[in-house]
């Protein structure tokens, strides 16, 4: 293949696919990000349940994690997709258009929602049962004590497993060109398709998705370091 | 929205058929993504660099990258090549549940791998050096001593990466494999109930899901190392 011909084909306008490809990475950037944000919040909220006094509301975990865990994250996104619709009509009464975007971030967030609940629950069971004792002790009132003692030596303990969770998304987020989505990866296969050059791409797409997953391990790397309890106390010191 | 049990009766067949397609996707790459596995461990960990570098570079690309991606990479690129289109390979390759199979092994290994590189880690330098002394040749060591230990320590992380592929082995619709999800689709076109059929082809993932995760446990409690004594 001849270099001209490639950067004709990467090119942006009407006779190359950069455009399109540019406009396919920012959606499936934002549906990872949006995806990961929201799996995070609604992970903290699920730990809650998990380590909760009450037996109904840790049966509602076992449930949950054992059936978001059991069934493949594809069929999620099917399954909100085909059904969404339908079910907010139920609820409100008028009809709703559930675009592949938004079906693809809830669907994010109902899977790895409970990734992050079972690696934050993981997190506050191995912190000392002292430091809870501690803020007791103090007076320190319940949501005080989860928000400025608990939930942020929590987040450290957590960190490689929310790293690998993020890992993971990214490249989940691929499975939302099969509803439809415009993201990198069906850029990628629509341009393969009608200019026979499939190995251009997908090999783009492919070296998109590392270049990110390569730039999010130094940054991980680089969070973790600050976020170490040696570098903390050489501070402190 | 609700559960139609005719409908769910009626599909029983055709997620029969998927679940054997999902059956025999997944067999080889558990057999096979092993096998490879062990020797790219075995690479990553090697002193040689030459060995070392392309096993990294390998195990990297392949844990970064989308399955559906390589799954199209290969199943649509691949027949561009003159040296897979035009020889023997051509037999293999134009079949999407070869491509697939090849992607999951390929893609398989490579996670494995870094598991039992990290085992192999934790397994304590002195029961080798015991072994040493004794005179025992080193293939004897690693696959008598060493690797036994490391598949135990490996071994939550391993049950982990199965059951993570059972349920990636769900993209295969898209390079035209009928598995259970793909029934299940088909069964939402012809049917219009975007529920049911999903519902049951849940069902079924979440039910093989939990007979792996049982049969691992009891792999785990027969591996103990204080039953042994």
């Amino acid at each position: 293949m001849k270099g001209s011909l490639v950067l004709e084909l990467l090119s942006f306008g009407s006779t190359g696919y950069g455009d399109e490809l540019l406009r396919g990475f920012a959606l499936t950037m934002s549906l990872a990000v949006g995806g990961y944000v929201l799996a995070i919040v609604l992970g903290v909220l699920l730990s809650f349940a998990a380590l909760s006094r009450h037996r109904i509301v840790r049966a509602f975990w076992n449930v949950y994690r054992s059936v978001l865990m059991g069934v493949p994250s594809l069929l999620v996104i099917f399954f909100l997709f085909f059904n969404l619709p339908v079910f907010m009509q139920m609820l409100t009464g008028t009809f709703l258009d559930v675009t592949p975007l938004t079906a693809g971030i809830l669907a994010l967030m109902l899977v790895y929602g409970a990734y992050v609940g079972e690696a934050v629950r993981g997190a506050v069971r191995n912190i000392p049962r002292g430091q809870f004792e501690a803020g007791w002790a103090l007076g320190v009132r319940t949501i005080p004590l989860w928000c400025h003692i608990i939930l942020p030596q929590a987040i450290r303990l957590a960190m490689p497993g929310l790293s690998n969770i993020w890992m993971v998304v990214l490249k989940d987020t691929a499975l939302v060109s099969l509803v439809g989505l415009n993201d990198l990866v069906r850029a990628a296969n629509v341009a393969a398709g009608s200019t026979q050059r499939p190995f251009l791409f997908y090999s783009a797409a492919l070296a998109a998705f590392l270049i990110v997953a390569g730039l999010s391990h130094v940054l991980i790397d680089r969070l973790d370091r600050r976020l170490s309890l040696k570098r903390l106390a050489d501070k402190a010191a | 929205m609700s559960f139609d049990i005719e409908l769910a009766i009626r599909l029983l067949p055709d997620l029969a058929s998927g679940l054997w397609i999902t059956v025999l996707l997944l067999l080889p790459t558990y057999v096979f993504g092993f096998l490879l596995s062990v020797p790219l461990a075995l690479a990553k960990r090697s002193r040689s660099a030459s060995m070392r570098h392309p096993a990294t570079w390998y195990v990297a690309f392949m844990r970064g990258a989308p399955q559906l991606v390589l799954l199209y990479f290969v199943y649509n690129g691949f027949p561009y090549l003159g040296p897979i289109r035009d020889t023997f390979l051509w037999v293999f390759f134009k079949e999407p549940m070869f491509c697939a199979i090849f992607v999951f092994v390929l893609n398989h290994a490579a996670f494995l791998a870094v598991i039992w590189r990290g085992a192999l880690k934790d397994v304590p330098k002195g029961i080798v050096e015991a072994a040493q002394a004794l005179g025992t040749p080193n293939w004897l060591i690693f696959l008598r001593i060493e690797f036994p230990l490391a598949f135990r320590i490996g071994f939550p992380a391993y049950r982990n990466e199965v059951v993570l592929f059972l349920k990636a082995t769900s993209v295969v619709g898209a390079i035209t494999v009928f598995d259970i999800l793909g029934f299940a689709k088909e069964a939402i076109d012809l049917t219009f109930d975007p529920f049911t059929p999903l519902a049951m082809a849940g069902l079924v993932y979440w039910s093989i899901v939990q007979v792996v995760q049982l049969t691992f446990d009891r792999i785990e409690w027969a591996m103990r190392l204080d039953r042994q004594a």
